[in-house]
């Protein structure tokens, strides 16, 4: 049931029980970027940033354009609905590092530019700084070409 | 699939009565057929490749969704109720069914949906609350206003309500909209027919038993008095309950205590009890079939229903609810009857009573093909019961005495109008066959008619 019952659940978002649904699916199928691409967002949105991070990485380093393609009403992307609220709790918040990550993470399903700027601010205070760099390196040379 | 595999899958759902679409694994919809076009306002390319819930915006979309309730269940939903939105943004009430569809590994696919507009039952509901009904029961003589007035009053209470009334009259009904108006509407509402059951089965109905109380009792059983707590039972055909239960239903009345069958653990329950009997709870008192204490414990509020002949003014106000019913649920676009047929209703006796009309009116409807129904589509009992049953509907022949002065006055009439019974009628404003009958009753019925 794993992957259609994810996309259900992702549909309806409810992301804590999508995860499961569709982390088993990528055991069936690992390559499976669709799948990938919504995990990315229900681990934000059950901020559970490590995972979501890493699960990024993977997908930007195969191909940026898995994400940035996103079309919002086609893919049925929850990021316009989810994006502001994220962005309200910039003003709220002393500390904004993880929060430049969230942004640059959703940002890049749907604004490519505004992804940057964050993930930009992000590298300069975040913890990953390496996997950071390797992101906004990979984004910077698959645009340019 | 191949092109003509694709045009017959096609014609097939197209040829369904039933509206119907599948999904891939994404939610997306990859086929639609034409009733879920016609119901809907859609045009299918505009519908293929985009998200159901894009396209039906059910009330179930961010929830309940059928088919995410196969894939947590395993198991096909069938009539499930809910609303979707035609493309006007009308929300249309549909029952749905939904099954997963899965590949040769047993891995799901896609679902399909199938789904029923119910309208025809919303308009049925807003029929049923119409001006002259009260909770679906339709009525307008006095005895049923006072009857509705009463159920009004007694809305807040919790007394036991005891309804007496004929065979067909609409006991369980006013048995609902007690239940309907009272606190505990939310609560279990509990109904059995005391006469269904022998009296062995009828205590483990309404207590309930435990494993090996008796031979058949293979497993433990609650009953009915249990499912109810908190709420409303009721009890139908109470006069046939036997003695031996009565005294047990009697403690249920005072205490709200029981035990089950074979077991010793008292129960407490909070009932509240409605009971209906079609016999004269009188004779039976009489007779000692029916106990004293019971019939005071469950008499707290007593609701006589009048007979059918009793309230014949009713009597075309409930033919044509009844019309306005079958014509929703049988989809023959009859809304009237003509004058003779409503005379024959409304002069007949009704032993059935309302019960009886109403399976008289879908009898006429099933053997109906125009738009009205006629007195010839009506049953054989109703047609041959004239005039002897219907005699007592004429004013003047319950009154003999007043009979001389009938028969003169009609024939004054008649020869004015030169025995031209359409005439007659009109100037009467009553139905030709009506006419005939009183013609015949009072003997004015010429030889060459």
């Amino acid at each position: 049931m794993s992957e259609m019952l994810g996309n259900r659940y992702f549909i309806a978002r409810q992301y804590d029980k999508a995860i499961p649904q569709l982390e088993a699916a990528l055991t069936e199928d690992a390559n499976v970027e669709k799948v990938k691409k919504k995990l990315v967002i229900c681990y934000v949105q059950t901020v559970q940033l490590e995972k979501a991070l890493k699960l990024f990485y993977e997908i930007i380093i195969k191909d940026p354009h898995i994400i940035i393609d996103t079309d919002f009403y086609h893919d049925d992307c929850p990021c316009p609905e989810i994006l502001p609220s994220w962005e309200q709790k910039l003003s709220f918040s002393e500390t904004p590092n993880d929060l430049y990550e969230v942004l640059g993470i959703l940002y890049l399903y749907c604004d490519y530019e505004k992804s940057i700027t964050y993930l930009k601010k992000a590298h300069q205070v975040c913890d990953h700084k390496s996997l950071l760099a390797s992101i906004l390196k990979k984004l910077n040379t698959s645009i340019s070409n | 699939m191949d092109i003509i595999q694709h045009n017959l899958t096609q014609d097939i759902l197209d040829s369904l009565g039933e509206g119907l679409f599948t999904v891939d694994k994404d939610f997306r919809i990859n086929s639609i057929n034409r009733a879920a076009e016609l119901v809907f306002g859609l045009k299918r390319g505009d519908v293929l490749g985009d998200f159901c819930k894009n396209i039906f915006k059910s009330d179930r979309c961010l929830g309940d969704c059928p088919i995410q309730r196969v894939l947590e269940t395993g198991e096909n939903v069938y009539d499930l109720e809910g609303q979707m939105r035609h493309t006007s943004g009308r929300k249309i009430p549909v029952r749905v069914n939904a099954a997963i569809l899965k590949d040769e590994s047993q891995r799901p696919i896609g679902g399909v949906v199938s789904f029923r507009d119910m309208s025809y039952l919303e308009k049925y509901r807003e029929e049923l609350k119409s001006a002259s009904s009260f909770q679906g029961i339709v009525g307008q003589h006095k005895s049923m206003s006072e009857i509705f007035r009463l159920i009004e009053d007694i809305s807040e209470s919790d007394s036991s309500v005891l309804i007496l009334g004929e065979s067909g009259t609409g006991k369980e009904m006013i048995a609902n909209a007690i239940q309907a108006l009272s606190p505990r509407n939310r609560k279990p509402y509990v109904k059995i027919n005391c006469s269904v059951f022998p009296p062995q089965m009828l205590a483990s109905e309404l207590f309930g038993h435990v494993k090996g109380a008796f031979t058949d009792a293979i497993r433990e059983r609650v009953g009915r008095f249990d499912l109810a707590n908190t709420g409303t039972i009721f009890l139908d055909e109470i006069a046939e309950m036997p003695l031996q239960m009565q005294v047990q239903l009697l403690r249920v009345l005072q205490e709200g205590t029981f035990e089950r069958l074979g077991e010793s653990t008292t129960r407490r329950v909070n009932v509240r009890v409605i009971a209906a009997t079609n016999r004269n709870i009188g004779k039976e008192l009489a007779a000692g079939n029916f106990r004293d204490d019971l019939y005071y414990r469950l008499n707290v509020i007593p609701i006589h229903l009048p007979a059918l002949r009793e309230r014949r003014s009713d009597i075309p106000h409930l033919v044509q609810h009844f019309i306005n019913k079958f014509s929703l649920l049988s989809s023959k676009n009859i809304a009237e009857i003509d004058d003779d047929a409503m005379d024959l209703l409304c002069s007949y006796d009704w032993p059935g009573n309302v019960r009886e009309l109403e399976n008289a009116i879908e009898y006429s409807f099933a053997r109906t093909k125009e738009s009205i129904l006629r007195a010839s589509k009506l049953p054989p009992s109703i047609k041959n019961a004239m005039p002897a049953q219907s005699a007592r509907y004429f004013e003047f022949e319950t009154d003999p005495e007043h009979l001389g002065q009938d028969i003169k006055h009609l024939k004054t009439i008649l020869e004015k109008n030169k025995w031209n019974r359409s005439k007659v009628a009109k100037e009467l404003r009553i139905g030709r066959t009506t006419l005939w009958r009183k013609m015949k009753v009072l003997g004015l019925l010429n030889p060459e008619s």
